[in-house]
């Protein structure tokens, strides 16, 4: 698979999830919905990789979209003050989405995939208020909360659709790509902006989860070189 | 525990058994692994609330196959996102009371308030996931939907003055009506009820949901700061325009009132005075009617069901809808 394959497989799927969760007035006044590409990726990661995708998959790949862009939309509700009209918006544009993936559960019917994915939804949103109110003190737990925060969702669709073996390779992006964001400064970009390690230590892991998604990357013989390029690129230092 | 509230569930007593069974449910369903999402999800269903969704799903189920494992996952189900919906609208309001009790948003942050609020809806959906009925998710997925868009639409709609009696009642609609119709509609599908029965069930809840908004807008005016748990007249804080203000907003005396309230700050005098205009104007009193209309409809839709304990509550919940005082 050529990169430009790759670029407009993702193209697809986004415009695909926009036109999903379109709501005219939360468009109008608060503008696009933050589709995550990145994570977009990682989910299409198996499709990428030339798996069998059936249209039960991308109906379902879509609510997983759906429900990450509302984790991201009630992400950005300001801590203390959220009565400005376009904050009141976000509240309801996260609900909008949610309801979005719940209905497109509801068309494939997948009743599996709607009780797996609650308990996943349930989880991210335990692991984000422990982040943010009580967050714990080595490092290395707040990049667990923080890698199930960011995959616990595509981690339950890989493993429903018979897709696990790329588990442990979104297990290690996420916590590596949002070391990189801190060390790049990109705070807006980043969650938990608040939990970024020290300069040093930041270093200290970014080597440690480089080295792990080298050894992991390795050892997945079925990823075609394109995409092993591409996930080194969302990776790159 | 209100004396409404009382008068409330003594229409229960027949389903008692089974409503004590869901509330145990309620509070299983919420247990989780985080202090604070526990706390703050057991705050909001400690503080109680009228359980109006789970008894129709309940009383529903009573026209079909009953079975108390079945309705009880559709019936927590629909009183979590109710639920889920109440967290989320304190911080869209900017709420620090609901039902006389501090909201999660004041006793933690906003923050916390959506992470709560969307650990709950998943909640829901874990409890009703274990049906599987296509029809049953479908009919539940274009509730929730519908419910959002009439928030959205009243958050668009807030603090304009030129909006008539259908863009009020489209929006209770989808405010309450549409929750408490799909409450009796899906608890009738889950005992497997016959299409005709579904359809008046269906019917029945829609039309006791406007009357129910109807009394509650026409409550936020003529109840005390204490009997509410806020303050009294909040809606038009809000910048909300029920249907009693709907009556008089052309008002030119009360005009002044409304360009106060929507600043949303209002000396404590100027609010009551506010009240007191309202509750002579005469507009309680052709909104009850409005609200009585509905309720006949309501009890319209029961009369050719089979009689029996659920007829009778149903109609008794349709009596105390339209005489609630708070």
């Amino acid at each position: 698979m050529e990169t430009k394959g790759f670029t407009d497989q993702v193209d697809n799927y986004i415009h695909h999830l926009r036109r999903a969760i379109y709501q005219p007035v939360v468009e109008r006044d608060v503008g696009h919905a933050p589709i995550d590409r990145r994570k977009a990726s990682l989910l299409l990661l198996p499709l990428l990789n030339g798996e069998q995708w059936t249209d039960e998959m991308q109906t379902a790949a879509l609510a997983i979209g759906a429900i990450h862009t509302a984790f991201d939309v009630h992400d950005q509700i300001d801590i203390v003050d959220a009565s400005s009209k376009e904050q009141q918006l976000m509240v309801l544009a996260g609900d909008h989405f949610s309801g979005i993936h719940y209905k497109l559960l509801a068309s494939i019917p997948n009743f599996h995939l709607i009780r797996s994915l609650s308990s996943a939804i349930g989880r991210v949103n335990e692991c984000k208020t422990t982040l943010l109110q009580a967050p714990p003190t080595t490092v290395e737990e707040r990049l667990q909360l923080i890698a199930e925060v960011e995959s616990a969702c595509i981690v339950k669709f890989f493993e429903s659709f018979g897709f696990s073996r790329y588990v442990h390779i979104v297990e290690t992006v996420f916590p590596f790509v949002w070391l990189l964001d801190s060390r790049r400064h990109d705070l807006n970009r980043m969650k938990f902006p608040h939990l970024v390690p020290s300069t040093h230590e930041t270093q200290d892991w970014i080597d440690q989860l480089q080295q792990q998604l080298n050894d992991r990357l390795e050892n997945s013989f079925y990823l075609h070189t394109e995409v092993i390029a591409e996930l080194q690129k969302m990776t790159n230092q | 525990m209100g004396l409404e509230k009382i008068k409330l569930m003594s229409l229960y007593t027949d389903f008692r058994k089974d409503m004590s069974y869901i509330e145990k449910e309620l509070e299983r369903s919420v247990q989780s692994s985080s202090p604070i999402v526990r706390q703050a999800s057991l705050h909001l269903l400690k503080a109680g609330g009228k359980r109006i969704r789970p008894i129709f799903v309940i009383m529903a189920a009573q026209f079909g196959t009953y079975s108390l494992e079945n309705a009880a996952k559709i019936a927590v189900s629909l009183e979590l996102i109710h639920m889920a919906s109440l967290v989320h609208d304190d911080v869209i309001d900017d709420s620090d009371m609901r039902r006389g009790l501090e909201t999660v948003k004041a006793k933690w942050n906003n923050r916390v308030a959506m992470y709560a609020g969307d650990f709950i809806f998943s909640r829901a959906l874990t409890s009703i996931g274990n049906i599987e009925k296509a029809p049953v998710h479908q009919i539940l997925a274009e509730t929730m939907l519908e419910i959002c868009k009439g928030e959205i639409i009243q958050i668009d709609f807030q603090q304009q003055t030129d909006q008539d009696l259908r863009d009020y009642l489209k929006r209770i609609k989808r405010k309450t009506a549409l929750l408490l119709s799909s409450s009796c509609e899906l608890g009738a599908l889950s005992a497997d009820a016959d299409s005709q029965t579904v359809r008046k069930l269906k019917r029945y809840g829609y039309f006791t949901g406007m009357a129910f908004q109807i009394v509650d807008d026409i409550l936020d005016i003529t109840s005390t700061d204490a009997e509410l748990g806020k303050p009294a007249g909040s809606d038009l804080l809000n910048g909300h325009i029920t249907l009693p203000v709907l009556y008089i907003k052309d008002d030119e005396q009360f005009k002044p009132y409304m360009k106060r309230a929507f600043t949303g700050v209002m000396e404590e005098s100027d609010r009551q005075a506010m009240l007191r205009y309202i509750r002579q104007s005469g507009a309680i009193e052709k909104a009850q009617h409005v609200s009585d209309l509905y309720l006949i409809k309501a009890l319209k839709e029961l009369e050719s069901l089979p009689n029996g304990k659920s007829k009778k509550a149903l109609t008794q919940i349709a009596d105390f809808i339209g005489q609630r005082k708070y």
